[in-house]
């Protein structure tokens, strides 16, 4: 499984990527290549079935702490 | 960059298939129980003056979106800052409805399908039409609204030798407690989130009126809402209404017109998917535009790619259950995103008029000393 989501993100990566290197766009390549590589990150261990914390709970607790239930 | 510009019909079409989006299929203002019908109106009502804020600061700032706004009024740091707490709730937006999508087409008609496969697949799709640019989805929305508009509606007209005027009678029998709920529930979801286009209305023409647009769009998306929503109830009655996660695929499979019409749920799930990409693609518009300003890009569509990337991880694991993803939708949501629907666009509209005012008091001044 995990093979399958390099290779994906490694297809998307170099479509999406050259071009941007090409016309030598520093600062687009570098955010792009930051959200891209927490897209990659996270992929990568959900796909080896890595419980990720989901920041569901937090909010619940932070809007009932607020309305004080 | 050329400016992308759309006309004004194709934003009310935009409008119309964003409310619909995830209200036709999810149930809506639930707290009202039988009165859910009269909650939604009344939350209808009710969005008429939130829209008039959300147009008013739209026409201050002709041809400017929502991130522009934010750094003329509180300045570079604080205004990236607003910013970026704007881009969080549409990204978790986002998320939300890639996740109601995926859900929906999983427990509804392919249960063996792994939940990731459906959501992939719209998630290029988003990324096809976010990359192709503003006006081809306002053309899109354009052409989709004659197919998700009129079929509900045909529904409904189907629907009424199963009606039964007793599930929504007595009116207000729990009080208007409940009512108002319902009514706040009804009030974020659909109508608030229409905040998102505050975020993507850059690419309106600067002398159309934005008011009738969203009073239009709201008008046609809201009645569509509440005659489903009505039509849902009076079929189905209250406790199975809200025991089902999908009433109006119930309600569609029940139709029977002389043994020849029947099982409809097919086309109800063809409406209801397109709405739903249509919702989400949106949503990735405003936050890859919204980044691209933050980091000082001229271009939106660079981005487009990782975010939805990230928005497709973030709906596999936001929630462990369907069951507990509709809990939270009934108890947290509503308050959740009360504050970035309702409380911050009026805040930010106040700052703007204040400075609009000290503005033209300075330029009067200087006239006159001229």
């Amino acid at each position: 499984m995990f093979i399958l989501v390099i290779l994906g993100y490694l297809i998307v990566g170099t479509i999406e990527m050259i071009p941007l290197y090409k016309e030598n766009r520093k600062k687009e390549l570098i955010i792009y290549s930051i959200f891209f590589t927490a897209a990659f990150i996270i992929s990568l261990l959900l796909s080896l079935d890595v419980k990720i914390p989901s920041p569901t709970k937090p909010i619940e607790n932070i809007v009932n702490k607020v309305l004080g239930k | 960059m050329s400016k992308e510009v759309i006309s004004d019909i194709q934003a009310i079409c935009l409008i119309i298939l964003f409310i619909s989006g995830g209200a036709l299929a999810l149930p809506t203002g639930a707290a009202a129980g039988s009165d859910l019908w009269l909650a939604i109106l009344m939350a209808l009502i009710l969005a008429i003056p939130l829209y008039m804020v959300y147009a008013r600061l739209l026409s201050l700032y002709p041809g400017k979106d929502l991130f522009d706004i934010l750094e003329d009024i509180f300045g570079r740091f604080f205004g990236k800052a607003l910013g970026l707490i704007f881009i969080w709730f549409t990204f978790h937006l986002g998320v939300l409805v890639l996740r109601d999508q995926g859900e929906f087409l999983i427990t509804l008609s392919l249960p063996e399908t792994p939940m990731i496969v459906p959501i992939i697949l719209v998630t290029l799709l988003c990324i096809w039409i976010v990359k192709a640019g503003m006006e081809t989805m306002g053309r899109w929305a354009n052409l989709f609204v004659i197919l998700d508009a009129p079929i509900p509606t045909i529904v409904i007209l189907m629907l009424i030798p199963q009606m039964d005027l007793s599930n929504i009678q007595p009116v207000l029998y729990d009080g208007i407690r409940s009512f108002l709920k319902g009514t706040l529930e009804a009030l974020v979801f659909p109508f608030g989130d229409v905040v998102v286009f505050l975020m993507i209305f850059f690419a309106l023409k600067p002398r159309d009126s934005k008011k009738s647009i969203f009073i239009k769009g709201l008008l046609w998306g809201g009645l569509l809402i509440a005659g489903v929503s009505l039509a849902e109830i009076l079929v189905l009655g209250e406790d199975l209404y809200l025991s089902t996660y999908y009433p109006n695929h119930n309600v569609a499979g029940k139709v029977s017109i002389g043994e020849l019409l029947q099982r409809l749920e097919v086309i109800a799930v063809v409406a209801t998917l397109t709405s739903f990409f249509l919702k989400v693609s949106v949503c990735l518009l405003a936050v890859s535009n919204g980044m691209s300003k933050i980091f000082g890009f001229k271009d939106y569509k660079i981005l487009a790619t990782p975010i939805a990337l990230l928005m497709c991880n973030f709906s596999c694991f936001i929630f462990d259950s369907t069951i507990y993803k509709f809990r939270w939708l009934m108890e947290t949501t509503t308050y959740y995103f009360l504050p970035y629907q309702i409380i911050l666009p009026i805040i930010i509209l106040i700052f703007a008029q204040i400075k609009k005012r000290n503005n033209g008091r300075s330029v009067k001044k200087e006239n006159k000393s001229v």
